[in-house]
């Protein structure tokens, strides 16, 4: 991990987070990178937050779906060091009726 | 002036072991000048494709390594465009002819993915995506994310995507140098495990080693043992890089501004093209080419393929190779490789004008080029 480059990603959580929006595009990615292997299978889907799009991972043990409402959270991104600094970052989770 | 192919080459695309990077290299860029009859020292520049050799091979700087292989040291300069590397070398190459700077020039795209671990080369291969909007991204998922949008609004169906898998093997099976000589059937492609839902393994393309290589000149050549094919029609589109800002998740922007290109520079339309060597990277994107490519409507390209329409017999021939599919695709030879696999089909006389698309990122990068006998 590069501390710097850590610390800029950090930067934009703020904006997002607690953020609402809908799901417009969805899968579900089942064989991933070494560093996320581990929390496959995962949502990965394209949020609309009020016509500003971006494409986020779901959090664990949830299948997102296009017309789903979701909200903005922390969650650990991977592995990392298991040691140093946690990697985390914005994730989206079902926002429950 | 005309940009003619003067000779063309393939390596065996696969798992393979014995050959490095320089080796597979080498021998794409020795081959060609070979077949094209003229010398070493006819080559005034060498324009390399390739995406991974510095996270692969800890080797960069391609350009000097291709030049040092052929005689008088050429100029040289190795283009990335993820898996458009091919076809970005291949427009680079053009220009500096048609610019009048060189009068004979080659492009050689190679790739060595297969001695890195298989989930190292996801991760290089996700490095396509846009790493910071991206994040969590792999390549099965974008497009897995393209066919949903596909299937949600057209009625795309499984087998329709199997239809294409079963189709390019059963091209690739009579393409010698193709990584599968495999027959697929539709229960095998629909049942294999699921990677990215709803695309399946066997949608998707393999990890391939291999390069390819081409001569261009825009002389006449005094050799006429055969006639050579040429480039008559080339275009460059682009889109943005992550998916989340594309006006449209059911059609590639960047394929529709490059094919305008090309068939408004050949003076051709998409009725016009015989044979094409589209970009499959999964079943889904091959689907999608073939409508934005103006070949079927949009929205029935998956019907098209189920019905014939793609193979021999049908409306246009759709990757003979094997495609991406089943001929293989590493990555930086890709393009090259489809511009020297047409070129052999055209000097054959099988077909009289054909199509390459090559495709980068998920969309963000398309090139397009028609070729003529």
């Amino acid at each position: 991990m590069k501390p710097a480059q850590y610390w800029r990603d950090k930067q934009i959580i703020n904006d997002y987070l607690g953020k609402t929006g809908q799901v417009v595009a969805n899968t579900v990615i089942r064989t991933t990178s070494p560093e996320l292997s581990h929390m496959a299978p995962y949502s990965y889907v394209i949020v609309d937050f009020s016509g500003i799009k971006k494409e986020m991972m779901g959090v664990g043990n949830e299948v997102l779906v296009a017309g789903d409402s979701v909200v903005c959270v922390i969650r650990r991104m991977g592995l990392g060091d298991l040691q140093g600094l946690i990697d985390y970052g914005l994730k989206v989770k079902k926002i429950m009726e | 002036m005309k940009v003619i192919i003067a000779g063309h080459y393939i390596t065996q695309f696969g798992e393979l072991w014995s050959k490095s990077l320089i080796d597979l290299m080498r021998e794409a860029i020795k081959g060609a000048i070979e077949d094209s009859g003229l010398t070493e020292t006819d080559i005034e520049a060498v324009f390399v494709s390739n995406m991974g050799s510095g996270q692969n091979d800890n080797q960069l700087h391609l350009g000097a390594l291709a030049s040092q292989m052929i005689s008088g040291y050429p100029a040289a300069s190795r283009t990335e465009g993820a898996c458009a590397s091919g076809g970005l070398a291949m427009i680079a190459a053009e220009q500096a002819l048609l610019s009048n700077q060189y009068q004979t020039v080659l492009v050689v795209g190679v790739e060595k993915m297969n001695d890195a671990d298989s989930s190292l080369t996801t991760k290089y291969l996700a490095a396509a995506a846009n790493y910071t909007t991206e994040s969590g991204s792999t390549f099965p998922g974008l497009y897995a994310i393209l066919a949903n949008a596909h299937i949600k609004k057209f009625g795309t169906t499984r087998s329709q995507l199997s239809a294409v898998a079963k189709k390019n093997h059963h091209h690739g099976f009579d393409n010698s140098q193709a990584q599968y000589h495999k027959q697929l059937t539709i229960e095998q492609i629909s049942n294999s495990s699921l990677v990215a839902d709803p695309l399946r393994l066997l949608d998707c393309s393999p990890i391939t080693d291999g390069a390819a290589a081409v001569v261009l000149t825009t002389k006449q050549l005094k050799e006429q043992k055969r006639k050579r094919a040429s480039i008559i029609g080339r275009g460059h589109g682009q889109d943005s890089l992550d998916l989340a800002n594309r006006r449209s998740l059911i059609e590639l922007d960047a394929t529709t501004k490059a094919a305008k290109q090309a068939y408004q520079m050949a003076g051709l339309t998409s009725g016009d093209i015989e044979v094409a060597e589209v970009h499959d990277c999964f079943t889904i994107a091959e689907i999608l080419a073939i409508e934005d490519l103006g070949f079927f409507k949009k929205g029935e390209g998956g019907k098209a393929t189920e019905e014939g329409q793609t193979t021999y017999g049908g409306k246009v021939v759709i990757n003979p190779s094997g495609g991406l599919k089943a001929s293989g695709h590493p990555v930086g030879a890709t393009g090259v490789k489809q511009i020297a696999y047409l070129a052999k089909l055209l000097e054959e006389k099988k077909f009289t004008r054909a199509l390459a698309h090559n495709v980068g990122g998920s969309g963000a990068t398309a090139i397009v080029h028609i070729l003529s006998s």
